[in-house]
């Protein structure tokens, strides 16, 4: 019988070390053979603390929102009685039927701080394979016969990126994970990191040689600290087993990683402001060329990869590149992972195969939008990506065709917007967002976006002048054309994608005055419908303004000029009595 | 690579950018961010061009390719450029000039010459007025001061007093005559006296043109004169200031009319251009029954009887009617002729258009005002006038002028019993004379000129003041004047006659927190004659402040004008691509100065993130002392943890200020309040140490202000930088003085000399001359030739070449600045931190850069390819002699030393020993081509040696045969041993810029002047010949050598030199006879107290 509980972050935040302490403790007790195995993130976010019991015979359960308190039911009931509890364990409800896994084919499965599970599963045999068999130019073939695209966001081919660095004379060149996942809602680097940090390691390793680096540096964010922790054992362990290090499984390869934590700005995920970071100083981005292929890490030559992308490495090299060509589209391959989060039912992170339509992720592995409302649009592609409608859903998720919508793949951020959403406000908390993380750099992007903000804030206020929207867009574009890295190149995609596919929003705001989501505080009011109040004074008990008064009547009222618009009162009335209009 | 830019075709190098090439062949592409030393850093989008193909780039960034075709003017680029700007001034938190100049129409630098007399610098705040007013003590009386309105002052308490300072300056009597450009042979005439006219005179004859000046009336001065009343404004006063015009060569003919006497025609044939300043000298009227009645006058007519000196007398009941200037002058007047006066408006005391404290004054001089009222007819009872009957009115809405319109209220007649009426109630331009000239006129008879140039239908008319604008302020009229001098000088030379756009960035919506932690301190109070006593005369009832009063006022004045006003690239390229201060309005921190750094006020509103300053400072100075903070649009230059930039890793070099392209980082001045100027600059060389580095100095009528380095992008250590600015200011010696009862008091030259002469002593060898090492070679010759043939001493010294001390090396040894240039290894030993030697760090890694190998047994020099632990320095350096050292740091030095066939042994000489020094000497000695590099505390311990100076240990003095010292410049007494040696001497002459411990128990004390302060030459390390410029002038006036020359020929010398020149010629020649033969060097190991006196001066200033 194996037992384990999923303890990435994600498990952890959701109380899964309380459930992994009382099912160790239980299990004591009752003095079972059975090691409980502490694994990294299944994907199903949405049902954390997991536990899953496989049995030798194959069976296979898995409980989800285990609270402390279930565990005891559990361990009697399943474990020693051998009858599972019905009523704790999750239905798969679709979740990974339709999903591809290779990036995460481990993940949940092994417990990340064992080099021998990792093994037992088929780790390390692509480096063993590439260093036994391959020259480094039969490496970069195979993974350009693969079609492995970088998962980091522009998609470059990965096999170009290692051929401009591998034919560069340099004595050291320098092969840097991109561990730096900024964007707000995606954990698909911390889950791979968390989850199966072997596996990039090896793929660093196998880049390492198809290039000729001998120095690796893994960049992660310090605000990962079970990732940077992982890492750190899993080097070690490499270490030992002269997977890493001098003359690697005995090849006259010789490579090390170290590793590198961020101070979090998001901007240090670009590659050359995050070589600036890695060189000691202030994280900000510089012109290209020269390309860090050529002049990177303290001027060597630098291949940078993100972290996903290097994960898939280890799986190409073990299964050939034609196994991972054959998912996918014409010109993206292999799977994407997602981080699948906002107004939908199953948020968590999934791996699906290239050219996979948004329509399929939302609605067959997302289970459709959160509590039946309607399906809006997909945020994609981080803070600076766009925003697809669902008149667009059918579109496949590849590069080519999300760069048509005027969204990007980005990194991985998937979020669902469902009908309460304003689109308005949306393009304004994303661009909020990266305003507040340019580097200052340059005038386009520091002031630039930062006045951008200003006339989308005027808008949602409904104080915008009669061609704001023209104004912005226009002005929009000159921020794009002349910032001078990807954060402001890409800033004002929310707002131009938006504009482009929700007109009618805008077109509510700037005109009517009105927020059609009832979003836009400075646009709604809150009014008692007075046939159905029935004066409980919930409200009025509740408002944190005291905006809520007795009416001339049975009835409550509220002050328009007082109120703050938080909507409490809309969400408490238990007989809908408050109205937004 | 052949590059077209803007049409012209360019060889372009590979690898370079479009800025790079447009910069090398002089094309002007504006960036901000951009700059020679630095890699491109492409983040301020100002120098975006358009290239064929591709858009609108960054010429910063994108490197030329074969056969583009650039263009830095295209509408793309220019809205690129422009947009970039417009960014940039929307989160500008600053003022190019002060709104008080903006508010002046005349742009009167008023903060300039408010401030320079805070600083008590008197004649330069007049020159300084001079630069756009020919009238500074008339319109100190009479101006409306539009500039206090627009004071900032007034919202901590109440407003500069503008007016008042400029009537203070205007009275201070100096013998001022602004300078003009040599003649040009144009003649222009000017119609017109008035205050347009007698400024457009003005300032063309300060550009070169000969002027004659025509006017109808007997005397020049216009409506100054003949409208403004004695008491505000003494005709007097007038004519002084009419007086400078007349003395820089403008002709006055006065008495001769146009149309009459003259005609525009007459004038357009014989000169090359006319301006016509005609005034509006004609009155409306009321249009009410029996207004042309006797006793009914007009205002003006009345004010100009007055100013002729017409005897006027008026009965005892007087109506002025009006609520403008004309008629409170006329109704102060009026009292002062004895009437009773009583001023009928038609509207409310808020909608008077005179200047408010005149209303006041008028009032406190007895005049009744009735409000509201309006006269709808003269009362006549046979020939005599015996009232007014007038309508009581109401305000109703605003009319055109924006004043509520009044209202008659009916049925409300009532009658003001009056004697005599006089009407102020509007003036007008006469067209008449003008009849059949071709000029246009405009509906309000107003003349038809171009607003901005002045200029008429009529090619080579051009017109100004009331004529043209109708009644306005006379500082108006001024405005118009020297625009339209500005455009005739352009016209007659034949050029398109353009007026230049300026760009000024203002601070809006200013609040009380905005003015930062000011103490309220209100106006200063002159004296004012009280009402009762000011209308029994005519005379002028205000007082000048005193001068203590006028610094007092002046100090008040915040400084909103930015110091970098005049030399400010964001300014510049602003103003050429006509950006707007408010295309982007939005957040915007209002960041206060940050005064913290004694030398470097950092305006951080202004600062563009441009990121200049930091790159200089890690990537030339290689220091990185500051670097961004914060994100998104707050980021900001900073020191690690907000501390004060000298709190950092921060040399105090300044680099930083010369690389702000804005006014974020600017020098402060040596002014206690500073002011925007255009100041002088001279290029002379710093005294502070041997390398004698070119600096460029800036001074304001001999008062220095601030040093920076002379070469471009130099750089330029502490010292030189901040270091005569920390030094010089304090209670300077300004003339002789002498011992009498132990006290040391002012005397004449004649007595300190008499005292020198009877005090010193005849004998040979009894007085010891010695000098400090920064005197100049000619300064050193003439000492060294007093000492010779008046002094007769062989005890000459420079300070601290102690005999006993001194090490004396072969001169061979010393390298020369081509030896700099050939050397394939530098060994450096001496500054304990770069703080020290920031310029030899500078020179050594530049030649480390360049590829010379460079090691250290110094901390001073941590960049060396090879470095060994100098803490004992002398037994590093017996090592490195040995054939083989302990220490494998040493043996790898002591290799490097073997192999290298050019060596050089760069030291800092003050900071070794003599056993140091010996180690050094014995290693460059053992090395066929070991070669010294001593650098010295001061710069011309080089030259004194060389004029004769002579420390050899035979020749030190017997102390006890001394009687008299005469010490130059040296602060000797600072050493406590040889304070001893001077109290037991009979003659103690000390020639000190300050009082310090030498004079203090000195018997004479001489002024000297700084090295700043006097010509002359010195010697720097490699022995090179440098040039000192006099850039500032010494408290006494005098220079180093005429002291000297004095002083020797008071002693009976037989020699002197009638001039500069002859001295100079004479000590080069002397110095040229002794090169050569000099067979050693001496290295004192020690300092100088001039050294260590600003060494500590920068220290008080917690650098």
């Amino acid at each position: 019988m194996n037992v384990s509980v999923g303890l990435a972050t994600c498990g952890i935040a959701a109380g899964a070390e309380a459930v992994y302490a009382r099912l160790v403790t239980s299990l004591a007790e009752r003095r079972l053979p059975t090691t409980v195995k502490r694994v990294g993130c299944v994907g199903m976010c949405y049902n954390e603390p997991l536990i899953d019991i496989t049995t030798k015979d194959g069976g296979h359960h898995r409980y989800g929102r285990v609270r402390a308190e279930d565990v005891e039911r559990i361990v009697v009931q399943h474990l020693v009685g051998g009858e599972p509890v019905q009523e704790l364990l999750v239905s798969e409800d679709g979740f990974f039927t339709r999903q591809v896994r290779i990036v995460l084919e481990n993940c949940g499965l092994i417990d990340p701080e064992s080099l021998d599970e990792y093994r037992a599963r088929g780790g390390y045999e692509g480096l063993a394979r590439a260093l036994a068999e391959m020259t480094p130019q039969q490496v970069i073939e195979e993974v350009k016969a693969s079609g492995l695209r970088g998962r980091g966001g522009a998609g470059f081919l990965t096999a170009t990126k290692w051929s401009f660095a591998a034919r560069e004379r340099a004595p050291d060149k320098m092969l840097v994970c991109n561990g730096d996942e900024g964007d707000p809602g995606a954990f698909m680097d911390r889950s791979v990191l968390e989850g199966d940090p072997h596996r990039v390691l090896e793929g660093m390793a196998i880049g390492a040689y198809a290039i000729g680096a001998t120095h690796g540096y893994a960049y992660v964010r310090a605000e990962y600290p079970l990732a940077i922790e992982r890492l750190e054992k899993a080097i070690a362990a490499a270490r030992e087993a002269h997977l890493l290090g001098e003359r690697i499984l005995g090849s006259g390869f010789s490579f090390d990683v170290a590793i590198k934590a961020g101070a979090g700005a998001f901007v240090c995920g670009e590659e050359t402001a995050l070589i600036a970071s890695i060189e000691g100083k202030r994280g900000m981005p510089r012109r290209r060329p020269p390309y860090p292929t050529t002049s990177g890490l303290w001027g060597r030559p630098t291949v940078i990869n993100n972290v996903e992308t290097l994960a898939n490495i280890p799986w190409i090299l073990r299964h050939g590149a034609k196994a991972f060509s054959s998912y996918g589209t014409e010109r993206s391959k292999g799977t994407k992972v997602f981080a699948l989060a906002g107004k939908v039912r199953h948020s968590g992170l999934v791996e699906v195969p290239m050219g996979m339509t948004i329509r399929e992720i939302v609605f067959d592995i997302g289970g459709g939008t959160r509590d039946g409302k309607g399906f809006k649009a997909v945020q994609i592609g981080g803070p600076s990506g766009g925003c697809i409608p669902s008149s667009l859903a059918d579109v496949p998720v590849d590069y080519e065709s999300l760069v048509e919508t005027g969204a990007i793949m980005g990194s991985g951020g998937l979020i669902v917007l469902d009908d309460e959403t304003c689109m308005v406000d949306v393009a304004r908390y994303f661009l909020d967002f990266v305003q507040k993380e340019s580097c200052g750099k340059c005038t386009f992007c520091r002031i630039g976006t930062k006045r951008m903000l200003e006339s989308l804030t005027r808008i949602c206020e409904g104080q915008a002048a009669q061609n704001e929207l023209e104004a912005l867009i226009e002005f929009g574009q000159k921020v794009k054309r002349y910032s001078l890295c990807g954060l402001g190149q890409t800033a004002p995609n929310p707002v131009l994608t938006t504009s482009r596919f929700f007109r009618d929003e805008y077109a509510a705001h700037l005109d009517e005055h009105r927020c059609p989501a009832h979003v836009c505080r400075a646009l709604i009011h809150y009014r008692i419908d007075v046939g159905r109040c029935r004066d409980c004074k919930l409200c009025t008990k509740k408002c944190p303004v005291q905006a809520i008064s007795q009416g001339d009547g049975a009835f409550q009222v509220i002050d328009d000029a007082t109120c703050v618009k938080c909507g409490r009162c809309h969400e408490l009335c238990p007989f809908q009595a408050v109205e937004v209009s | 690579m052949t590059v077209t830019i803007n049409g012209r075709v360019l060889a372009g190098r590979s690898g370079e950018t479009i800025l790079t090439l447009a910069r090398r062949s002089g094309v002007d592409i504006p960036a901000l961010c951009a700059e020679s030393r630095l890699d491109p850093f492409d983040s301020c989008g100002v120098c975006a061009v358009e290239v064929e193909g591709a858009g609108v780039v960054k010429a910063c960034s994108t490197p030329i390719k074969e056969g583009m075709v650039v263009s830095t003017a295209s509408p793309a680029a220019e809205g690129v450029r422009r947009t970039a700007l417009e960014l940039l001034l929307s989160y500008h938190f600053g003022d190019c000039v002060g709104p008080c100049q903006l508010g002046c129409p005349a742009h009167t630098d008023c903060q300039g010459y408010v401030s320079l007399a805070a600083n008590g610098l008197f004649l330069e705040g007049l020159k300084l007025l001079y630069e756009k007013l020919p009238f500074p003590a008339s319109f100190g009386r009479i101006c409306p001061a539009p500039c206090e309105d627009a004071c900032r002052r007034q919202i901590a308490e109440e407003p500069i007093q503008i007016r008042h300072m400029k009537r203070f300056l205007g009275d201070q009597g100096f013998d001022y005559l602004p300078e003009r450009d040599p003649d040009t042979g144009f003649h222009v005439a000017v119609v017109g006296g008035g205050p347009a006219g007698c400024t457009a005179a003005y300032f063309l004859r300060r550009r070169g043109h000969a002027v004659t000046v025509f006017d109808a009336m007997p005397k020049m001065g216009g409506m100054l004169r003949y409208g403004i009343p004695d008491f505000r404004l003494a005709q007097d006063v007038l004519d002084r200031e009419l007086g400078v015009l007349q003395r820089m060569g403008i002709t006055f003919q006065n008495g001769v009319r146009l149309g009459k006497d003259l005609t525009l025609a007459d004038l357009e044939r014989k000169y090359d251009a006319v301006f016509l300043g005609l005034g509006a000298w004609n009155s409306r009227g009321l249009s009410i029954p029996h207004e042309d009645h006797p006793d009914v006058q007009q205002g003006i007519d009345f004010l100009r009887r007055l100013n002729t000196g017409e005897r006027v007398t008026l009965p005892r009941r007087v109506a002025v009617i009006g609520g403008g200037n004309t008629a409170m002058d006329a109704c102060r007047s009026a009292r002062r002729l004895g009437a009773e006066v009583t001023l009928v408006y038609r509207r409310s005391r808020d909608e008077m258009p005179a200047i408010p404290h005149e209303v006041e004054e008028a009032e406190e001089e007895g005049v009744e005002f009735r409000f509201l009222t309006q006269p709808v007819e003269f009362l006549v009872e046979g020939r005599k006038l015996t009232g007014i009957r007038c309508l009581q009115m109401r305000l109703g809405d605003p009319d055109a002028s924006g004043r509520a319109k009044p209202v008659a209220v009916p049925g409300s007649e009532f009658v003001i019993p009056v004697d005599a009426a006089i009407l102020a109630v509007g003036q007008t331009f006469e067209p008449a004379s003008l009849a059949d000239s071709g000029l246009r006129f405009d509906r309000a008879g107003t003349m038809v000129a171009d607003p901005e140039t002045g200029h008429t239908d009529r090619p080579k008319v051009f017109a100004g003041g009331d004529a043209v604008t109708g009644p306005g302020i006379a500082i108006e009229a001024v405005a118009a004047g020297r625009r339209a001098a500005d455009a005739i000088d352009q016209f007659v030379r034949g050029l398109p006659i353009q007026m230049a756009p300026g760009y000024a960035h203002t601070k809006e919506d200013v609040t009380r927190a905005d003015l930062g932690d000011i103490a309220v301190t209100p106006r200063v109070a002159t004296v004012v004659r009280t009402p009762q006593e000011r209308v029994l005369d005519s005379r002028e009832y205000m007082t000048d402040f005193t001068a203590d009063q006028a610094r007092e006022e002046g100090t008040r004045c915040l400084g909103c004008g930015c110091s970098s006003g005049f030399d400010c690239a964001l300014r510049d390229v602003s103003s050429a691509a006509h950006a707007a201060q408010d295309a982007f309005a939005g957040e915007l921190d209002r960041k206060l100065p940050d005064e913290r750094h004694p030398f470097i006020v950092r305006d951080r509103g202004k600062c563009i993130a441009c990121g200049r300053c930091l790159r200089v400072c890690s990537d030339v100075c290689g220091i990185h002392a500051i670097d961004f903070a914060g994100r998104g649009i707050h980021v900001e230059v900073q020191a690690p943890f907000d501390r004060a930039w000298q709190e950092s890793t921060c040399v105090s070099c300044g680099a930083c200020v010369d690389a702000c392209p804005t006014g974020a980082l600017a020098d402060r001045g040596n002014l206690a309040k500073q002011v925007p100027l255009r100041a002088q600059s001279t290029r002379t060389t710093c005294s502070l140490c041997s390398l004698a580095c070119p600096i460029q100095v800036r001074t304001l009528g001999g008062h220095y202000l601030t040093s920076g380095p002379a070469e471009e992008e130099g750089i330029l250590c502490v010292k030189g930088r901040y270091g005569w600015q920390a030094w010089s200011p304090g209670s300077r010696i300004a003339g002789p003085l002498v011992r009498r009862d132990k006290k040391l008091i002012p005397a004449s030259w004649d007595e300190a000399f008499q005292l020198i002469r009877d005090h010193l002593p005849k004998e040979k060898d009894r007085t010891w001359a010695i000098a400090a090492g920064d005197l100049s070679n000619e300064e050193g010759h003439l000492l060294a030739r007093l000492a010779q043939s008046v002094l007769k001493t062989a005890f000459l010294e420079i300070e601290h070449f102690r005999p006993k001390s001194a090490f004396v090396a072969p001169a061979r040894l010393v390298a020369s600045a081509e030896h700099w240039a050939q050397a394939d290894l530098l060994l450096v030993v001496g500054p304990r931190s770069r703080y020290e030697h920031f310029v030899l760090d500078l020179l050594l890694r530049s030649a480390r850069s360049k590829g010379t190998p460079t090691a250290s047994l110094s901390r001073g020099f941590p960049d060396a390819d090879l470095a060994a632990d100098g803490g004992d320095v002398v037994h590093a350096l017996s090592e490195l002699c040995r054939p083989r050292s302990h220490s494998a740091e040493l043996e790898a030095i002591r290799t490097r030393i073997a192999s290298a066939t050019r060596p050089l042994f760069v030291f800092e000489e003050r900071a070794l020993s003599r056993e140091a020094l010996q180690g050094l000497c014995d290693l460059a000695v053992a090395h066929p081509n070991g070669r010294l590099v001593p650098v010295r505390a001061l710069s011309n311990q080089n030259g004194l040696l060389q004029a004769g100076f002579d420390p050899r240990p035979d020749r030190e003095p017997n102390r006890r045969s001394l009687s008299a010292a005469v010490v130059v410049g040296a602060d000797l007494a600072r050493d406590p041993s040889l304070a001893d040696e001077l109290a037991k001497l009979d003659l103690v002459v000390a020639l000190a810029p300050r009082e310090n411990r030498t004079t203090a128990l000195a018997h004479v004390v001489l002024p000297l002047a700084l090295p700043l302060e006097g010509r002359g030459h010195v010697v720097d390390t490699y022995g090179r010949l440098c040039e000192r410029a006099r850039t500032a002038v010494a408290p006494a006036g005098r220079e180093n050598w005429e002291i000297l020359v004095a002083l020797a020929a008071a002693l009976g010398a037989d020699w002197s030199y009638p001039s500069w020149e002859a001295l100079s010629q004479d000590a080069a020649l002397t110095r040229e006879e002794r090169l050569g033969a000099e067979e050693s060097v001496f290295l004192p190991g020690r300092t100088d107290s001039r050294a260590v006196e600003v060494e500590e001066a920068l220290k008080q200033k917690g650098i």
